[in-house]
């Protein structure tokens, strides 16, 4: 009696759901293990993590308020991650998104929030695809790896960010008669630029609809389209594409536009929807965490609106677990790795088939 | 007063290019079997902390260095596991691995944060030889430096010698060209790639321990900052191999110290906190259009899988 090992030409969506389910419940066990590792009693952790996030009326809408960028962000990477193409430069996207935006806020301070708005979600939309664009020129004309360029993008424009933050962009604080510069952020953006809410949440529904719209929209250019067609051709088979003559610039291009321009609105909503002024922690990782949930949810909205969901729910339970059970900020990212590589392990299963021959 | 500006501008270059060329020669084991890994940030920080932690619970620096390298190999077999044996996206594993490493130190190292390394768990340099080191400008970045500086140029030029002029070397790069000519001629692919992989995990590991026991010794939540993709990038700048990788992270150690002068000139630090990165992309190009001019890239069969009778 020996195991042998088939490849399976298909999986059945049931199969591929079970085994996605099966493959986060492994990594919630393992991370079980080491809040227990911790001397934390798990099942106390994780039910602390359920309620806080998904119990109350409270919880939900925190949760649906990080689920906003993340599935912004997910659908133009899980749309670009079809070709193939790495784009782990989200974070950086975000922010050029966001920073265009507060300069279009700060210069038309006057415009109405009806052209206002729309004018700082295309302006974020063009500056998160400017910030990602080169480095699909980088890749498609130098073959340069995109992983290392898009995150090195991230960490140069993170720096930039908190030089403007420390000069150009630092608030001048007036307390009484004294004008001085104090902390490092910047000023607060006209209301006329912050985003419209949901009665009694910070759910900013304009981003939310956004991203709804996005995850639809990115599944049908992948499934129903001629240039999704090419995408997908340029990931599974890059050497049929080129005999086809697709061109694996425009593709990666145009891939880049979308996911680095989605991103670039993300950062939009989180200005205009929740800070509404910078600080030297704007960024949560928001764009890191959203390769999680692109690999999860794969090329499919539902998928992507589950697993973002559930992702928004962790990271609020993350904060919950942060100052209840004092654990570092870290433990997300942690999780985030166990998840992903879990995730990996058992992609095998929908590849091979395993069986016990006599 | 210019001699010493340089001078030390190059005996500072020459430390911090110390973890970027372990690290890179590391990496240009692992994908010369066939294999990308982009954990080794991950990795890399698995070992600074191992190794602040060992260091101060021993006071041991080479006992911290030794318990490094173990965890930095320890953490590249869940990456060669999922992709040698389950075939899986090594992309993307790389990241998990880096995602895992970054959130397990910030949870093993909370409370350690801001904590100093005591100062026999350092690693200090010493000189080689008082005259020598006297030498002007070169003299000090030449002949005062700490042993594990040494050691590592050393483990680089062995494993070139390697890579280049022994069967095991060619064994090596056979797998990563042509895994499945390798394994017709009864080389065990697997074995290979594992091997490799634990190999760059060790050196990843190692590097991180320089960083924490001789470069900044102490702890902060991430405290490699970028270092382990600068290794990936400098992997392929070097061509993958060990000699060029020798003079590209030094080369990269020397630009970044020296970018740290012109603070005084009036530019702003964080602004010059960049440059390691616009650093990185421009070896990079550089890399690239050397690869295409030579039209040598990289392994053949580098992130792919193997599976025997399967294309």
């Amino acid at each position: 009696m020996r195991l042998v090992v088939e490849k399976r030409t298909v999986a059945s969506r049931r199969f591929s759901v079970a085994v996605r389910v099966a493959s986060v419940a492994a990594a919630l066990l393992t991370m079980a293990a080491v809040f227990a590792g911790y001397g934390l009693d798990p099942v106390r952790v994780y039910g602390g993590i359920f309620s806080k996030a998904f119990g109350t009326p409270v919880g939900l809408a925190e949760t649906v308020v990080r689920m906003i960028p993340l599935l912004l962000i997910s659908s133009g990477l899980a749309l670009v991650f079809k070709a193939q193409f790495w784009n782990i430069g989200a974070e950086g996207q975000f922010l050029a998104g966001a920073m265009a935006a507060f300069v279009v806020a700060t210069s038309l301070p006057d415009l109405p929030p009806h052209l206002l708005i729309p004018l700082m979600f295309a302006v974020g939309f063009l500056a998160g695809a400017a910030w990602g664009v080169p480095t699909a020129f980088m890749r498609a004309k130098l073959n340069v790896n995109e992983v290392i360029t898009t995150l090195m993008f991230t960490y140069i424009l993170d720096w930039i960010f908190q030089w403007t933050l420390s000069g150009p962009w630092k608030a001048r604080e007036t307390v009484g008669q004294l004008t001085y510069s104090g902390f490092r952020h910047s000023v607060v953006i006209t209301e006329n630029a912050w985003l419209p809410l949901i009665e009694g949440t910070r759910v900013h529904w304009p981003t939310l609809a956004l991203a709804v719209a996005a995850a639809i929209a990115a599944y049908l250019v992948v499934s129903r389209t001629t240039f999704g067609y090419e995408l997908r051709v340029v990931g599974d088979n890059p050497e049929a594409a080129r005999a086809a003559g697709i061109s694996y610039s425009k593709v990666v291009s145009v891939g880049m536009i979308i996911s680095g321009g989605l991103a670039g609105m993300a950062g939009v909503g989180e200005l205009a929807g929740i800070q509404h002024r910078f600080t030297a922690e704007f960024l949560t990782g928001y764009g890191y965490d959203a390769i999680i949930t692109a690999w999860l949810g794969g090329m499919n909205p539902v998928g992507l609106l589950v697993a973002n969901f559930l992702l928004g729910g962790l990271v609020v339970g993350g904060d919950y677990l942060q100052i209840k059970f004092r654990l570092p900020g870290g433990m997300i990212d942690m999780f985030n790795g166990t998840i992903l590589f879990f995730v990996l392990a058992f992609e095998f299963l929908l590849r091979y088939r395993i069986r016990i021959r006599r | 007063m210019q001699a010493e500006l340089i001078s030390s501008v190059l005996w500072i270059g020459l430390r911090s290019g110390t973890p970027l060329l372990l690290a890179t020669v590391g990496e240009i084991y692992a994908e010369r079997s066939g294999i990308l890994n982009l954990g080794i940030e991950g990795m890399m920080i698995i070992g600074a902390f191992t190794a602040f932690a060992v260091g101060q619970a021993t006071s041991s620096p080479w006992l911290a260095m030794a318990a490094a390298a173990a965890a930095g190999l320890a953490a590249s077999l869940i990456h060669a596991f999922i992709s040698i044996h389950l075939r899986g996206n090594q992309v993307v594993s790389g990241l998990a691995l880096t995602m895992f490493g970054l959130g397990l130190t910030s949870v093993a190292g909370g409370t350690f944060v801001g904590a100093a390394l005591p100062r026999e768990a350092r690693i200090i340099p010493s000189p080689l030889s008082e005259e020598l080191a006297a030498i002007p400008v070169i003299g000090k970045a030449l002949f005062d430096q700490d042993p594990f500086l040494y050691l590592s140029i050393l483990i680089s030029v062995l494993l070139w010698f390697v890579l280049y002029k022994t069967k095991l070397g060619i064994v090596i790069r056979s797998v990563g060209e042509n895994p499945a000519a390798a394994d017709a001629l009864g080389v065990n692919v697997y074995a290979v790639r594992y091997a490799c992989t634990a190999l760059g995990g060790a050196l990843a590991g190692m590097a991180g321990s320089y960083i924490t026991l001789s470069l900044r010794p102490g702890w902060v939540e991430n405290i490699t900052a970028g270092r382990g993709w600068i290794a990936v990038a400098l992997t392929i700048f070097a061509l993958w191999d060990p000699l060029k990788a020798i003079a590209g992270s030094y080369l990269f150690g020397i630009v970044e110290a020296g970018t740290y002068n012109l603070q005084p000139l009036g530019f702003s630090q964080w602004l010059l906190n960049a440059i390691p990165y616009v650093l990185t992309v421009v070896i990079l190009v550089a890399g690239a259009t050397e690869t295409m001019r030579k039209k040598m890239g990289a392994p053949a069969a580098l992130g792919v899988p193997y599976v025997r009778g399967e294309k």
